[in-house]
């Protein structure tokens, strides 16, 4: 078999017409998920600028004083008020806690909905779940086209929504402010929820039918990479989560075109109800967030410590136990608005979550022992990835348990968990798998020094950023606030000037990528020494994946027996050559 | 895999559509597709039972905080007749989608045809009864949703307007179900027609089959909990 | 027209199973695959016994039973016609058990969902209402105390006594069937 499908997925066309349709009309999972990957980088971009404008406005509380001027008038002037344009809508003046509101909105929303979820799924898990399973494609090539323009459509609304005056609900949008608040454009941030939440569907029903159907000859269930069994269980989320979210956002779109009063007090409805709606899909969300995390954060660990997982079949059954509880704990959002027993049920359910993660964290520890780790990105962001996921974890508790979540109940101590869990875990693992993955579907290596003193950067940073916060939280700061106490101040701006080092830390990062992409060296087929099947094709990718099916004939972390394909075998001691096996791959 | 041509050695005619069908390349073979996208229906079909969770879990927080108020409204603004003639109109066609599959499998496409109009039958009267009948008549008295209820005659209680909020939400959304029901019933009449529909492949026709059931399922709920409970 | 060919070969071009032998020679043989034909009969009889159900539900909503049996009767005869639909017409009886879990998986989910939130709001009372009268339709402004039960059917109860004290008709439907164009 040869021809086209022999040329890499990234080959341009006889011309340039032919080259564009080839992207706009494809139904190749790889350009899917590079288009993917373009865009939720275009929106942590958005997402981190809001942040920037956040972590600015509190750089100093707000505070008005009165002033004398020289010719002895005294008028009082507001202090410390970083967001104000001074636009007047619909001619009223824009108070500056409503552009403050925007902007952690505009944060949350974008991050949330257009970043963090399809991130690692719908990028990379997109370029590279078929890959690693032998497949040629996703089951439904047409309908994961389908879902990359819904996304295009509900980015598009969001960003309406935005030009059209932002929302400032908080990306919760809690009724009955949601409902009532008249400033900005919230019913279409609405709609961009809903519509986004179609293309996370149809993301997770493709990969779900992918790991069953479509698996290479040879390839059982733990033969598959963890990354995969991550993805899958996230893909069950996916599908038995979101559709209340939108049945919750429709019902929210209703409400505030026909007032149907079922979430609004003031018509006899209930407004906790909403948010039970809500959490029924954004605390399973969570997961789907963290855990292509976690599955990143196996492969890295295997493949950059050349050694064989610990615990393989724990961490993968892990996965599949954190989507099922995911579902018993979305009610301990709401310790303060729900009754006793309700409480005491969620709060007793959200500690068993800490279970499998913990048999997560302890194999990836395990796997250190004694291992050759290489020191490169990949690795430092999975080490990195560990360390602040760690903490985010341990701080979860202190807010399942009652008592102590009455006092840290919507601080920044919430916050900063948060950040930790989400950042600190998943943009870290997601960096690292950037760097992982990126000679493998560019087809270029990056600058190893530069993209190591970013990650560095980045680790410093962002713990700068938000370590702090957690004492903000413990202290009483609330969450969502444009001011503050002034004994609040210098923590506030440690927790900027982290901020602002982490913009410095993302955008060394980009001129890394800029410069692999314009003069970056020739990747080879396997940079890393990686056992899993996508270190076994060209890179990049040819189109079809590989020139013939592949045949699974070893494990994905079978360090200890086997040799990788297309590497220096002097380079790969192994204790008993008697035992090795070498993996030919995918010659050509 | 070998390239595949629309003629056979063996047979003495031009293949139809149907028997000529080849799998996507990604695939290893027709079954295997036939499987994975009946899965990816079901999985579909779960999305679509967690969507309308949404209006039953509203529906029992109201149900269970006002009893009597939700049967009195149920009793009173609601018409049983009209929803039970419904049920059964969507039982029918249910049946026949199921008969339509089952002549796909044995190659009877007038048989797929006569069946597949029947259910399209069936769902535009659905539609015709729910307009008609009883979206009309209730916008003209008012009974409607949350703040818009505006009906001036004998009320049944305090949350009568929260009622009818699930009341249309839920049943607007299943109408809407049904209408794209219609529309791929109408889609699979013209592949039938075509002969695209026969043993050897008859994919869309089974998960639009499955679709169909499923909306036939929801107001097997609805129809209970909103009209007689 | 089908019968035509229903004696040709079946022509399996795809997974080398081909096999001239194989003919569709009755109406309950095999299909292409390695599919279930369903019987005309058990479907017809699925038909008619949902059917009955239908009626059966209908006859029970009007015995004289407390809110809750009348809640649980309809729900339970819905949940065995959802299961006779999905297990016979949706062929779930006779499909990979797959689909099975799949569905099972769905409604764990789904009485989560209900459950959980049922455990919450049935143990308190609604959440009272913010202030925000002006919006409540009409434009009349009803007063706290008519907020807190409905503002909504306030508003409709007062459009009706001053209706009545106008003189002029109201609505007054009777009991079922009150949706019937007149």
């Amino acid at each position: 078999m040869s021809g086209h499908h022999d040329v890499s997925y990234l080959a341009p066309k006889d011309t340039l017409w032919k080259t564009i349709w080839s992207w706009v009309y494809t139904v190749d999972h790889k350009k899917i998920g590079v288009m993917y990957l373009s865009a939720i980088l275009l929106a942590f971009f958005l997402g981190g600028v809001a942040a920037m404008a956040v972590r600015l406005e509190l750089w100093a509380p707000t505070q008005t004083v009165l002033e004398r001027a020289n010719d002895g008038t005294v008028t009082p002037v507001t202090r410390g008020v970083f967001l104000d344009p001074g636009i007047k809508e619909n001619g009223k003046e824009v108070p500056p806690n409503v552009w403050y509101n925007r902007a952690f909105t505009l944060h949350g929303a974008i991050m949330v909905f257009l970043f963090i979820i399809p991130s690692i799924p719908a990028a990379l898990g997109n370029i590279f779940l078929p890959i690693m399973l032998g497949a040629k494609d996703v089951a439904f090539p047409r309908l994961n086209l389908f879902s990359w323009y819904v996304y295009v459509f509900g980015g598009l609304f969001a960003i309406y929504s935005i030009l059209a005056g932002g929302v400032e609900t908080g990306w919760t949008f809690y009724t009955p402010y949601s409902t009532t608040t008249e400033w900005g454009a919230t019913t279409a941030m609405v709609l961009a929820a809903f519509i986004l939440g179609f293309s996370s569907i149809f993301t997770g029903m493709n990969f779900i039918v992918t790991v069953h159907k479509l698996r290479a000859p040879g390839m059982g269930w733990f033969d598959m990479p963890l990354f995969v069994w991550a993805v899958y269980a996230t893909a069950i989320i996916q599908v038995l989560a979101t559709p209340v979210l939108g049945i919750t956002l429709l019902m929210l779109v209703f409400e505030r075109l026909f007032k149907i009063g079922i979430f609004d007090p003031a018509l006899g409805g209930d407004a906790v109800l909403f948010q039970h709606f809500f959490w029924f899909y954004s605390h399973p969300a969570v997961y789907i967030m963290i855990l292509p995390g976690f599955g990143i954060a196996s492969e890295l660990i295997a493949v950059h410590c050349r050694k064989r997982l610990f615990g393989y079949k724990a961490i993968a059954f892990s996965s599949i136990a954190i989507a099922a509880i995911s579902f018993l704990v979305w009610g301990h959002h709401m310790f303060l608005s729900e009754t006793a027993a309700a409480n005491i049920v969620f709060s007793g359910l959200t500690f068993l979550v800490a279970i499998p993660t913990a048999i997560k964290v302890f194999n990836w520890l395990a796997t250190f022992y004694k291992a050759s780790i290489s020191w490169n990105t990949p690795m430092l962001y999975a080490a990195f990835f560990i360390f602040c996921f760690t903490i985010g974890g341990l701080t979860g508790p202190p807010l399942a348990t009652l008592a102590t979540d009455i006092h840290l109940h919507d601080t920044y101590f919430v916050v900063a968990h948060f950040h930790y869990v989400m950042m600190g875990g998943t943009v870290l693992a997601f960096m690292g798998g950037l760097h992982h993955w990126w000679p493998k579907f560019t087809g270029r290596m990056y600058n190893e020094f530069w993209a190591r003193v970013a990650s560095v950067i980045v680790f410093i940073a962002f713990n700068i950023t938000f370590f702090v916060q957690f004492f903000l939280g413990t202290q009483g700061m609330p969450r969502r606030y444009a001011t503050y106490d002034e004994h609040f101040q210098l923590l506030h701006q440690i927790s900027t000037a982290g901020a602002l080092l982490l913009l410095v830390g993302f955008l060394i990062h980009a001129a890394v990528f800029a410069q692999s992409l314009v003069a970056g060296a020739k990747a080879p087929k396997n940079p890393w020494g990686g056992l899993s099947l996508e270190w076994e094709t060209e890179s990049p990718p040819v189109e079809h994946n590989f020139h013939r099916e592949p045949v699974v004939t070893h494990g994905p972390y079978d360090y200890d027996t086997v040799v990788p394909a297309h590497v220096d075998p002097r380079d790969y001691p192994l204790p008993d050559p008697a035992e090795v096996r070498r993996v030919h791959g995918d010659h050509h | 895999m070998s390239s595949i041509t629309t003629k056979d050695l063996t047979a003495d005619r031009d293949l139809l559509p149907w028997e000529a069908y080849v799998p996507g390349h990604h695939w290893r073979n027709a079954e295997d597709e036939a499987e994975g996208a009946k899965l990816g229906m079901w999985l579909f079909l779960s999305t679509e039972v967690l969507l309308f969770m949404g209006f039953f879990t509203a529906y029992a927080a109201f149900r269970m905080k006002f009893p009597g108020n939700w049967y009195e409204a149920a009793h009173y603004y609601l018409d049983w007749q009209i929803g039970a003639i419904n049920t059964c109109v969507l039982l029918l066609s249910s049946w026949t989608v199921v008969m339509a599959v089952r002549a796909a499998q044995l190659a009877k496409r007038r048989q797929i045809l006569v069946y597949l109009a029947i259910t399209n039958l069936c769902a535009l009267f659905f539609l015709a009864t729910k307009l008609i009948l009883e979206y009309w008549p209730k916008i003209q008295k008012g009974k409607l949703p949350g703040a818009n209820f505006a009906y001036t005659g004998e009320v049944q209680g305090a949350h009568d307007h929260i009622f009818l909020s699930v009341y249309w939400i839920s049943t607007a959304t299943h109408g809407f179900h049904v209408l794209v029901g219609v529309f791929l019933i109408s889609w699979c009449m013209i592949k039938a027609a075509k002969n695209h529909y026969g043993p050897k492949h008859y994919t869309s026709l089974e998960n639009v089959a499955l679709y169909w059931h499923l909306v036939d399922v929801i107001w097997i709920f609805l129809f209970p909990l909103l009209y007689l409970a | 027209m089908a019968h035509a060919h229903d004696h040709k070969p079946k022509l399996d071009l795809d997974d080398g199973r081909f096999d001239p032998h194989e003919t569709l020679a009755s109406d309950e043989a095999h299909a292409g695959h390695h599919v279930h034909v369903a019987s005309f009969g058990l479907m017809f009889w699925v038909f008619a016994i949902l059917l009955v159900l239908t009626a059966l539900t209908v006859w029970t909503s009007r015995l004289p039973m407390s809110h809750t049996a009348h809640l649980v009767m309809a729900i339970v005869i819905a949940t065995v016609k959802a299961l006779l639909v999905a297990a016979f017409f949706m062929h779930l009886w006779w499909d990979k058990a797959l689909n099975t879990i799949v569905v099972s998986a769905t409604l764990f989910a789904a009485v989560l969902f209900v459950g959980l939130t049922l455990l919450d709001v049935n143990s308190r009372a609604l959440v009272t209402p913010m202030e925000k009268p002006e919006r409540i339709a009409g434009g009349v402004q009803p007063t706290n105390a008519e907020l807190t039960t409905s503002g909504a059917f306030e508003l409709s109860r007062r459009a009706a006594e001053e209706k009545k004290a106008k003189g002029l008709p109201i609505d007054h439907d009777t009991g079922h069937g009150g949706d019937k164009p007149h």
